[in-house]
């Protein structure tokens, strides 16, 4: 599904991401994990081609593609989806709107027609059922006066909506109650298929106990510098960075 | 020497011919309106209102007149069809300066008078002696501080030096206007071509009614325009005004409003500037009676080298009235355009509520914008507040709506659209915001040609 191989990226020419090496094969969870600051919402936007974050050096396969030559609404296209962080509000675009736009777009690309009005409004009732978000937010602008629980919601909607193959979910569960987290987690689980991949940004073990991933990755300074199973994820929850931070070090030396 | 010369020269030359063609009331203020433009250039960047158009400059061509009354070459009932889907209207066409009849007059409800102003002046001439140029010459609004320094507007002037009909609405107290009441302004001609145009709008109590203003014109042709409007709205008088501008990059027009409002009128005037050239316009309210509520609303999307100007003065005279401002432009290309709003709370006007917002959005290097609230008060229980934004699109939407696929073409359209989706909000008639949204839409995919609807064969 998707290879990074010696990833270089900076930010206003500031390095970030020094050397990120991550495998991620079809129908895998990986969990990335990291002291704040560490680059793992770097290594997201990077994914999706936000042009303000610069790739220096390394490559990117998706599915066989070179990822760092696609705009980003063709890597949308192409599968890849991300779970903004901090989802911004665009008020004035209705979440109708955006959706139909962005839904018939795809379509365009793979030669398709529009999707007939009556069954996309159908597919929207049953996606927004999914995450439980209620009818008046379709009508309301993108994220305009949502919660910070509902914006994620509305994030999960919309990878229910599109359908993508590889999700990147940066901090999906912050900010969500308990409830939330819960009904958010199985409809996540449930556009699982064993073809879709997705990264999953955390710092959280509760996120874990639903996703139970494959594969968990330790970011720190900009290169990933530990990896294991769901396990690492429990002994990060438990012991804080301190000790992969003082491991790395002794390595580099 | 400033360019009013020729204009004079003509006057003096035509004076017969031209009054000839009009009636009393319109005459009657001619030889003031010559007397203050011998003294006065017209203004340019060095007075205040005019700091962002120059006026003399735009008036410097040799504009043909139709100083005979020949009827336009086009029968706009036969090449044009201006309408609304969904949308029942009256329609007035008015061609160049000449309104052609109204077909639509058995349809207007007891109590609605819908004519030209020298009809009227034969017709009913007490209202049109009573209100003609009365607001247009009221005394400035900077009267009662630069008692040094009065000046009168010298477009509106020069409008009244060479008008000759004008379109003149009377609406009975208690009466309201079912349809919306739409003019139809077109310019067309083989010429360059000055036309002085003229509306006079008198609201009775409690009437009610709704304008559509659209403004076209052919292309090829230099065409300047000026207006004059005066509307003046009794005691709890409602009228709404949406002006709609789709003319040519190489058409200039300036329009004055002026309003009078007593106690507890509403007036909006809502404009929105599709495609122009340069394009004034000068809204001066002035708010008589306790608990009048006056809105301005504008959108302007230019690119080009269009250049558009909206200088607006809400003047509170009484007590407890309230004025909204809300002015948003989308500037493409080299296109450059100013908002100087003003808000003047006159002593005594205590418990004014006003609220101006100018935002403005920036999509090319080359386009610029002046935008400048304003408020001057003389009273002390008063709340007023403005701001002012100026901004280009948001980089980080535009990376949301891109990561879901919308392409970035499409994405810059959405949020320009989003942008200026406030302003259209504020139209109450439904078939109506529909219609200017997806003309909006239209406009920033430069798919506009005409409003299609309207289309002029
Ligand atoms: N637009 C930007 N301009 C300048 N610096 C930036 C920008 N975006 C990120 N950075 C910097 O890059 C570094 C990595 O940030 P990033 O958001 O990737 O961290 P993170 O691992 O996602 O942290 P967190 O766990 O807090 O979300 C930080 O030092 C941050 O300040
Ligand atoms: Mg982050």
């Amino acid at each position: 599904m998707l290879e990074i191989r010696n990833l270089h990226a900076s930010v206003e020419g500031k390095e970030i991401l020094r050397g990120v090496n991550l495998t991620i094969g079809d129908g895998e969870v990986h969990v990335l994990m990291g002291p704040n600051g560490s680059g793992k919402s770097t290594l997201s936007h990077v994914l999706v081609g936000n042009p303000k974050f610069e790739v220096t050096k390394g490559e990117i396969v998706f599915n066989g593609k070179d990822l760092l030559e696609l705009s980003p609404e063709d890597r949308s296209h192409e599968g890849v989806f991300m779970s903004f962080q901090a989802p911004i509000e665009i008020p004035g675009v209705s979440m109708t709107n955006f959706m139909r736009a962005a839904l018939n777009a795809k379509r365009k690309y793979f030669g398709q027609d529009p999707m007939p009005a009556a069954e996309f409004l159908k597919m929207l009732r049953e996606k927004r059922k999914l995450v439980g978000l209620d009818a008046h937010f379709m009508s309301r602008g993108v994220n305009e006066g949502f919660s910070g629980g509902e914006r994620k919601r509305n994030e999960i909607f919309q990878m229910a909506v599109l359908e993508p193959t590889f999700s990147i979910l940066d901090e999906t569960d912050s900010g969500l109650d308990v409830d939330a987290l819960r009904i958010v987690a199985e409809g996540f689980n449930q556009l699982r298929t064993p073809k879709t991949s997705a990264l999953v940004i955390t710092h959280y073990q509760r996120m874990l106990d639903y996703l139970t991933p494959d594969f968990v990755h330790v970011l720190v300074n900009g290169r990933i510098v530990k990896e294991g199973n769901a396990s690492l994820g429990y002994e990060i929850e438990q012991r804080g960075f301190d000790w992969i931070k003082e491991e790395a070090d002794r390595q580099s030396l | 020497m400033s360019n009013v010369q020729q204009y004079l020269d003509l006057y003096r030359e035509h004076r017969e011919l031209l009054e000839q063609k009009s009636s009393a009331p319109l005459n009657a203020p001619r030889a003031a309106a010559a007397e203050y433009l011998a003294d006065h250039p017209l203004p340019g960047k060095r007075n205040e209102r005019y700091k962002y158009t120059d006026a003399d400059a735009a008036f410097a061509p040799n504009f043909g007149l139709n100083l005979h009354r020949a009827l336009a070459l086009r029968n706009p009932y036969a090449s044009c069809h201006c309408s609304v889907p969904d949308m029942s209207t009256l329609v007035l066409y008015v061609v160049n300066d000449v309104v052609f009849p109204f077909r639509d007059a058995d349809r207007l409800p007891e109590g609605v008078t819908v004519t030209t102003l020298n009809r009227a002046a034969e017709e009913c001439p007490e209202l049109v002696e009573r209100y003609y140029h009365r607001a247009a010459a009221a005394e400035p609004a900077n009267a009662h501080k630069h008692i040094d320094r009065v000046e009168r507007d010298a477009v509106t002037q020069l409008n009244t030096l060479l008008v000759q009909d004008g379109v003149f609405v009377h609406i009975e107290a208690g009466v309201q206007l079912e349809h919306t009441l739409q003019i139809v302004f077109l310019s067309s001609s083989r010429h360059v071509l000055m036309s002085n145009r003229r509306l006079l709008i008198v609201a009775e109590e409690d009437a009610k009614a709704d304008f559509l203003l659209c403004e076209h014109a052919d292309a090829g042709h230099g065409f300047l325009t000026t207006q004059v409007t005066e509307v003046y709205a009794a005691d709890r008088a409602c009228l709404n005004f949406y002006s709609l501008e789709e003319t040519q990059p190489d058409n200039a027009r300036f329009s004055n409003i002026y309003v009078e409002q007593q106690a507890e009128s509403r007036v909006s005037l809502n404009g929105i500037a599709l495609v122009t050239g340069l394009s004034r316009t000068m809204i001066n309210a002035r708010l008589l009676g306790v608990g009048a509520d006056c809105q301005t609303t504008g959108a302007v999307i230019a690119d080009g080298r269009q250049q558009v100007d909206n200088s607006i003065l809400v003047d509170h005279v009484a007590e407890a009235c309230t004025s909204d401002m809300l002015f948003k432009y989308v500037l493409d290309g080299e296109s450059e355009a100013a908002f100087s709003g003003k808000v003047l709370v006159r002593p005594g006007a205590q418990r004014t509520l006003s609220h101006q917002n100018s935002a403005n959005l920036c999509v090319s290097p080359d386009a610029r914008v002046h935008s400048q609230p304003m408020l001057e008060i003389y009273a002390d229980d008063v709340r007023c507040n403005h701001g002012s934004t100026i901004g280009k699109l948001d980089e980080t939407a535009l990376l949301y709506l891109r990561q879901r696929g919308i392409p970035e073409k499409e994405a810059r359209l959405l949020l320009q659209h989003a942008f200026i989706n406030d302003v259209l909000q504020r139209v109450q008639i439904d078939a109506l915001r529909e219609r200017l949204s997806y003309l909006v839409e239209m406009r920033f995919r430069g798919e506009l040609r005409h409003c299609k609807n309207c289309r002029h064969h």
